[in-house]
């Protein structure tokens, strides 16, 4: 028995012979009948040029070869695609990164509407699911004690760094972002009180203005603290580390996006004003080195992270995703030996971040947060050297119960990105690399950019940072403890499937 | 180095030497200019354009209509980034003249058709990059 098919390649030779005919019938009919049919022949004939191009002309696509103008049919589905499965084919639940119902909540946060949904969760819970557990007797909410938490106490500096909310806007830099978007975040993080990571940009001149507190983060080109050969230029850094407003430095040593691979900023988003903030040219692709030239060893990377602390004078931490942990306990064994701590560790995971990325390093290296977050956590402590040190966890936290588990894991604060850009009004296009996004967030386009007004979308960043540091207090107060360091991993249901079983009780 | 060792070709596309700019520039302002002119006179009812699309069977919409799309061209093609856009639809609407002086009109005064898509051709060849569906598969 036959059944009805769609023989494309058959349809594609009756279209190329169709068209240069269609063109030759409204010829005769626009002779014969009136002269309106000419409009046809004007169409079909440019559309005979055109098609003769696909097929003997152009080199660079198969299908149009193959099949003539029908087959740019194909071209346009495909573009089609994400938009149509974003908006009529994905469940709730199923987008990536972050699925509908996680970006309606930061939304919601964001707008600071009410974020109480009902008739249950959407969410299946497979057996790998860590859940927090609450108490049966949870903490009365005006016995919770404030958050608080100090960078650089451990080696007694003056300028050490006090955070009242676990929270802090992690890297992204003035390039990677548009100006409005650092201008909202950081006027944003002024109101709302709390720290912004300047992302390895150059001078942060846009992040200044706005006023928050800033953590400047030097990544491996070093761009504004570096000299002509690509070192870190003592005098520059010391006169960036004196301005009022830079709280702490970061040292970057590789980042969940690309772990084992520099900074890139994509050439289609350097603007004049990015190339002279970073002092890199025009219409290539900035790409950072994979490592510190200072650092080769972990003696030669201690020694580096002390030189840092001793010339800025500020607390000075480092980030990294954990490749091995293994070569992390080596470090962190030497680290014990030295007696050379940084104020703290930035631990981000390898399920790829904000920054532009080759797709192998998005998708396939990096330890993922939790299990790397537990590791360190738990090596510094085997050490005895938990004390000396901060953990800070970046990758995927864009809510509070999420800051609670990772807190919970052994965390002190919590780093994100991309729940502030989900704040601004981020609609996960996945447009970040080429300076085409369509809410300007990280695009440098002025038609883009116009849709973000800094003062609403600051007053969006604060309200998301006020809402979640609501929920979760609350969510400390369900848990019975009575401060945010009495978190540990009892607080947690670790199935016995998941890698991170076998640390407490089931 | 914090710079990409091997940029790709695109990265800094060359220059265009002068006098391709000025080729191009000058048949810009020729299409723009014939084709906004003779728009101009079909919108405002030049009696010869009447006559000419009684002619054709085309009066008085079809005059209206070729003479906005003639204005709408010549508008476009004086725009940077519609240029490619508007010398295609300047080049359509020639292939219609051209075919309207081939088949009714005869062939006195076709010359000014053929010259307006000559210069959108030349100004489709220099923007070629710039044209839809085929511009990113030009590599020449």
């Amino acid at each position: 028995m036959s059944t009805a098919k769609v023989d494309l390649h058959r349809l594609s030779r009756v279209a190329n012979w169709a068209i240069p005919g269609l063109a030759v019938a409204s010829l005769v009919a626009g002779m014969t009948v009136s002269f309106w049919f000419h409009f046809l022949t004007v169409f079909f004939l440019l559309l005979t040029v055109m098609n003769l191009f696909y097929r003997f002309v152009q080199t660079r696509h198969t299908i149009l070869r193959n099949f003539g103008a029908i087959g740019q049919l194909r071209y346009v589905m495909e573009s089609l695609g994400p938009e149509l499965r974003q908006y009529f084919f994905s469940n709730d639940t199923e987008e990536r990164p972050f699925s509908r119902v996680e970006r309606a909540e930061v939304y919601r946060k964001a707008k600071g509407i009410d974020a109480a949904v009902a008739f249950g969760s959407q969410l299946e819970f497979g057996p790998k699911e860590i859940k927090l557990r609450h108490s049966m007797y949870p903490t009365p909410h005006d016995e919770l004690e404030p958050f608080r938490l100090t960078f650089g106490e451990e080696r007694g500096i003056a300028s050490a760094y006090t955070i009242d909310k676990p929270i802090m806007i992690s890297a992204m830099s003035f390039g990677a972002l548009s100006e409005p978007a650092v201008r909202s975040l950081s006027r944003g993080a002024k109101h709302a009180g709390i720290a912004m990571n300047t992302g390895e940009g150059g001078w942060p001149k846009h992040h200044l203005e706005e006023g928050a507190d800033l953590i400047f983060q030097m990544g491996t080109a070093k761009f504004g603290v570096r000299d002509e050969g690509g070192l870190l230029d003592d005098a520059k850094l010391r006169k960036l580390a004196a301005l009022p407003q830079m709280k702490m430095i970061e040292i970057k040593f590789s980042q969940g996006a690309k772990p084992g691979k520099g900074g890139l900023l994509p050439k289609e988003k350097i603007t004049a004003e990015i190339a002279e903030l970073r002092g890199v040219p025009m219409g290539e692709d900035v790409v950072s080195p994979p490592s510190h030239p200072e650092c080769y060893d972990n003696a030669s990377t201690l020694e580096f992270i002390q030189r840092v602390q001793e010339v800025s004078g500020l607390p000075t931490g480092i980030k990294f995703c954990v490749g091995s942990l293994d070569q992390t306990a080596e470090f962190l064994r030497e680290m014990a030996h030295s007696k050379i701590f940084p104020d703290y560790i930035a631990i981000d995971g390898g399920e790829g971040g904000t920054g532009a990325a080759p797709k192998p390093y998005l998708d396939s290296f990096g330890m993922p947060l939790m299990p790397a977050l537990r590791g360190v956590h738990t090596i510094l402590t085997d050490l005895e050297i938990r004390d000396r040190t901060k953990l800070i966890a970046a990758g995927k936290l864009i809510g509070a119960a999420k800051w609670t588990m990772a807190l919970a894991m052994g965390a002190d604060a919590i780093y994100s990105a991309r729940g502030f850009m989900l704040a601004l009004g981020c609609i996960q296009a996945l447009h970040c690399g080429d300076n085409t996004c369509p809410v300007g967030i990280t695009s440098h386009d002025r038609t883009l950019k116009h849709g973000l007004v800094i003062s609403d979308k600051a007053q969006r960043v604060q309200q998301y940072v006020h809402g979640s540091v609501h929920d979760f207090e609350e969510i400390l107060c369900s848990t019975g403890v009575k401060s945010a360091r009495e978190l540990c991993m009892d607080n947690l249901y670790v199935p016995p499937q998941s890698i991170l079983a076998g640390e407490n009780r089931a | 180095m914090t710079t990409d060792p091997n940029p790709s070709p695109e990265a800094a596309p060359a220059a265009r030497p002068l006098w391709l700019s000025l080729l191009l520039w000058t048949c810009k302002l020729g299409a723009a200019g014939i084709l906004g002119y003779a728009g101009y006179l079909k919108l405002t009812s030049n009696p010869g354009d009447i006559e000419l699309f009684e002619t054709l069977g085309m009066e008085p919409f079809g005059r209206y209509l070729i003479g906005g799309l003639e204005c709408t061209a010549a508008g476009l093609i004086l725009i940077r980034q519609s240029a490619v856009y508007g010398a295609f639809l300047g080049l359509g609407v020639m292939c219609g003249a051209i075919i309207g002086h081939l088949t009714v009109l005869g062939p006195a005064h076709i010359e000014g058709a053929i010259l307006v898509a000559v210069l959108c051709l030349v100004i489709l060849y220099v923007r070629r990059r710039d044209a839809p569906f085929i511009g990113n598969m030009i590599d020449w």
